[in-house]
């Protein structure tokens, strides 16, 4: 069940429901949890350097080599809008628009089996643009309007690439929000970062952000109005995807356990059916922040899915969040339901953070991020590379109970060629 | 004449080790249980296979890991593992006379001689040697150097020539002027055999590259225990016929090694201080043609032309000295330094190269002309860890892949240098 289908509210009320507020979360249906785990403000914003700085980089004591990164940066509004496939393909706009706050990052690199802690500054460790490296987001404070926004802690990875025959480095991580203020003081909340490292050491990138917001402070029904100002991209020879992912009806979409050939559990088989999303935001004028309600579209494919550790019963938490992995499938449909093209991804660093649901809490939720690699593309996707990452909240229940997702998705694909971007302007859902 | 007495004090690790009463005193590996010349006829008694294996066109989104239950996501290719489907083909690697300005190869890939079809199971690092078992599973990382295991290998070369096989495998993670790639490397054992290579033993050996569209692009060397001559010929392999190469971007020095002559000695080396011994063993290494061919009567056939000297090795093996002579099911692991001395038609060294086996394992060996006769079979892999002239910033990966007696050391070996090679700088056109 989609936002869309939430009780009736008028356009300019804060995007609360009325399942909010009951206690008897036992007595909830499955749309009912649907709608408590989808109050979310869900924004899509992108960074750039602001050029303030010659070089962003930290270097270690006595000029050796780079251990971090640290820089202030513009937060722009970012719309990403897949089109519906179609026989010609998948294809997607990516608009920049306006800058709309900054935000202050220094990343350290850090030794791959350093427990990374908000708390605790990582020993120096010099960045190796050959090889793929962990790094934490010691700091990462995202200011909107004067006393909005938050503070935030994280750890990624860096994955060196070759584009054009020149060397790249991505990075991509995930964060948890540790200290909101103004609008978001008291929000839970976590984001994840895919981009790359520029010639300066700062960071142009995408940010998806996924903030409780159980009492609609955050977000809005209000149609917000289009970027102000079309800025261009530095990144252009890759194109972003968005598409979302919620459970379907009937036993197809029904999870099923992963048994090893000597009947042991090894993980989770998830299914779920692959949907057009959209969300904005804006963060001028009176208002302050405001996120439109994530708007859920139409069915547009399939996910196929593996999962180790979905479903896992350790608790999640902001400094020891539970890791997962997985892999699956995203099969893209033209309106005909035949597929388009379909790409394979690897999950290879998920954390996943526990929360109680203020309306029913009885109930465990989840919020997580993940990323990993494109590994294999087909049909218009053939010979793609690239990162795939996201962040969602769900509500899981071994099989046969329920499992109440929304999903996010997100792929950074390399696209010089702009095959996979659409000319045309906003046709979400 | 038989040295009985060394041949009871030695067993079977890579190296020669395995005394066989509790305290380890070191054997002579240099006695002659049988004379030096005779040994070494015998290792030359084996089949050498030098392949190619070259991705089957497929579609790798529609091939599963756990093919019994397709419905099983956990079988995804590329998720936790990769289906390998190759053909494989005729492979021909000469290495050129090296000289102060030229370090080459004429490398070629000809027609398919059979296939491969396999599993690789991605696994943690510490993953056992299981045949038949899946190992823990680990999620495909491109980045990062993974173990895996190489499971229900089917090798075919028509005519009911075919064997299954088990191996280890590792993933490398190589970047070199801001191009990436991603190698693999495999050591095996024959298992069980059919045709030709009914009742065989052998081992095989693989590096390459682990493709985009999730296949594996590489050289395989096999060798197979053939005192009756099953697979072997003196008969002229017919010429191969190339085709399209289908890596330009790999080199691969293909090399046959052996000790100069009888009067070449193994040494015990300082010890690395794991509770493992270690034996230097001199060598030198020729140009070789392996060929193999279906063609023509008599089925899949094998034949060795050695060319002239082309390097020189000094080889640490790594090994446990007491630990049981090594089974199919339980191989003993071994490692290796190796440094290979590039020379001349006049002997001058032109060019060095240093590497390493990190992943090993060995056989028992025994010779049906020789009872009492220790020896190993063994195999292994591991990266190469610098060069100097001509060979300076090469990366890539060794494999070895021998037989060996012990008491008398006679050694013969397949080494293989791949080197990534993407602007060809060691390709020779061929056969110049």
């Amino acid at each position: 069940m989609s936002n869309q289908s939430a009780p009736n509210q008028s356009a300019n009320a804060p995007a609360t429901n009325s399942v909010a507020g009951r206690a008897d979360a036992g007595k909830l249906s499955t749309e009912a949890l649907q709608v408590l785990i989808d109050q979310i403000a869900t924004f899509n914003a992108f960074v750039i350097p602001d050029g303030t700085s010659p070089s962003c980089a930290i270097r270690a004591q006595g000029g050796g080599g780079i251990v971090g990164l640290k820089c202030c940066e513009r937060v722009h509004r970012f719309d990403i809008e897949l089109e519906v496939p179609s026989d010609s393909g998948v294809r997607t706009a990516n608009v920049l628009g306006e800058a709309v706050g900054r935000v202050d990052l220094r990343w350290m690199f850090i030794p791959d089996s350093f427990a990374a802690r908000p708390d605790l500054e990582p020993p120096p460790t010099t960045l190796d643009q050959s090889r793929s490296q962990r790094f934490a987001m010691q700091e990462m404070t995202f200011t909107f309007a004067e006393g909005e926004g938050f503070r935030s802690f994280g750890t990624g990875r860096t994955f060196p690439m070759s584009v054009n025959g020149q060397p790249k480095l991505i990075a991509v991580a995930i964060g948890n929000l540790t200290q909101g203020f103004g609008k978001f003081s008291g929000h839970e909340g976590n984001f994840t970062i895919c981009g790359e490292v520029s010639q300066d050491g700062g960071f142009i990138g995408h940010i998806i952000a996924r903030v409780l917001d159980e009492h609609g402070n955050l977000r809005t029904r209000e149609a917000l109005p289009p970027p102000s100002a079309i800025v261009a991209r530095p990144d252009l020879d890759f194109t972003y995807l968005m598409w979302l992912a919620q459970k379907g009806k009937g036993p197809e979409q029904e999870n099923r356990p992963s048994l090893t050939p000597d009947g042991q559990l090894r993980g989770l088989n998830i299914p779920m059916e692959l949907k057009r999303g959209r969300s904005t935001f804006t963060a001028g004028g009176s208002a302050g922040f405001r996120a439109q309600e994530l708007s859920v579209g139409e069915v547009i494919g399939l996910e196929v899915g593996f999962g180790r550790g979905s479903g896992g019963t350790q608790d999640g938490t902001p400094l020891n969040p539970f890791l997962f992995e997985g892999v699956a499938r995203y099969s893209l449909d033209d309106r005909e339901k035949r597929t388009v093209g379909a790409v394979t991804t690897n999950v290879l660093e998920g954390r996943r953070f526990d929360y109680r649901l203020a309306a029913a809490p009885g109930e465990v939720a989840w919020r997580f991020g993940f990323f990993g690699p494109v590994v294999y593309g087909s049909g218009c996707f053939e010979g793609v590379s690239g990162i795939f990452y996201g962040a969602s909240n769900s509500i899981f229940k071994p099989p046969p109970g329920a499992h109440i997702i929304t999903h996010c998705y997100f792929a950074r694909l390399h696209d010089p060629n702009g095959k996979l971007r659409a000319t045309s302007g906003r046709s979400g859902p | 004449m038989a040295n009985t007495q060394a041949a009871q004090q030695v067993q079977t690790g890579p190296g020669g080790g395995g005394a066989a009463g509790a305290t380890p005193a070191l054997p002579d590996v240099n006695a002659e249980t049988y004379p030096f010349d005779f040994v070494q006829h015998l290792l030359d008694q084996t089949a050498s296979l030098s392949l190619f294996c070259v991705p089957e066109r497929h579609h790798p989104g529609e091939l599963s890991l756990t093919p019994n239950d397709s419905k099983d996501w956990f079988g995804i290719n590329g998720g936790y593992g990769l289906v390998i489907r190759n053909s494989l083909r005729r492979f021909d690697s000469f290495v050129q006379t090296p000289s102060a300005d030229d370090l080459s190869v004429s490398q070629a890939v000809g027609e398919s001689v059979g296939s491969l079809r396999t599993r690789w199971l991605l696994c943690a690092d510490n993953c056992e040697w299981a045949p038949g078992t899946e190992p823990p599973p680990a999620i495909y990382d491109p980045w990062r150097p993974q173990n895996f295991a190489m499971l229900d290998a089917e090798f075919s070369f028509g005519q009911g020539n075919r064997f299954s096989g088990y191996g280890k495998g590792r993933t490398y993670y190589i970047s070199t002027r801001g191009q990436s790639k991603l190698l693999g490397a495999v050591v095996g054992n024959l298992m069980e055999g059919e045709g030709k290579f009914r009742g065989m033993e052998g081992t095989f050996i693989m590096t390459g590259t682990i493709t985009p569209e999730l296949g594996f692009l590489g050289h395989m060397s096999l060798r197979v225990v053939d005192p009756e001559g099953v697979l072997r010929t003196e008969r002229e392999a017919p010429a191969l016929t190339a085709i399209a190469d289908p890596d330009p971007t790999s080199t691969f020095f293909v090399m046959r090694g052996e000790k100069k002559d009888r009067s070449i000695k193994t040494a015990f080396g300082p010890p690395p201080g794991d509770g493992r011994v270690s034996l230097v063993t001199p060598s030198q290494f020729r140009a070789a043609h392996f060929s193999v061919t279906n063609r023509g009567g008599g089925g899949l056939r094998t034949e060795t032309q050695v060319g002239p000297v082309v390097s020189r090795m000094d080889a640490t093996v790594y090994f446990d000295l007491l630990a049981p002579p090594g089974t199919a099911m339980k191989p003993v692991p071994f490692g290796t330094d190796e440094t290979y001395r590039f020379v001349d038609k006049r002997d001058r060294e032109v060019a060095t190269l240093t590497a390493k086996v990190e992943e090993g394992i060995s056989f028992n060996l025994k010779f049906p002309a020789a009872p009492g006769q220790p020896g190993v079979r063994f195999a292994g892999f591991g990266p190469i860890t610098g060069g100097t002239g001509l060979l300076e910033g090469a990366q890539g990966i060794l494999t070895v892949n021998s037989l060996i007696g012990i008491a008398p050391h006679a050694l013969t070996l397949v080494h293989v240098l791949h080197i990534v090679d993407p602007e060809g700088h060691y390709r020779a056109s061929l056969h110049t």
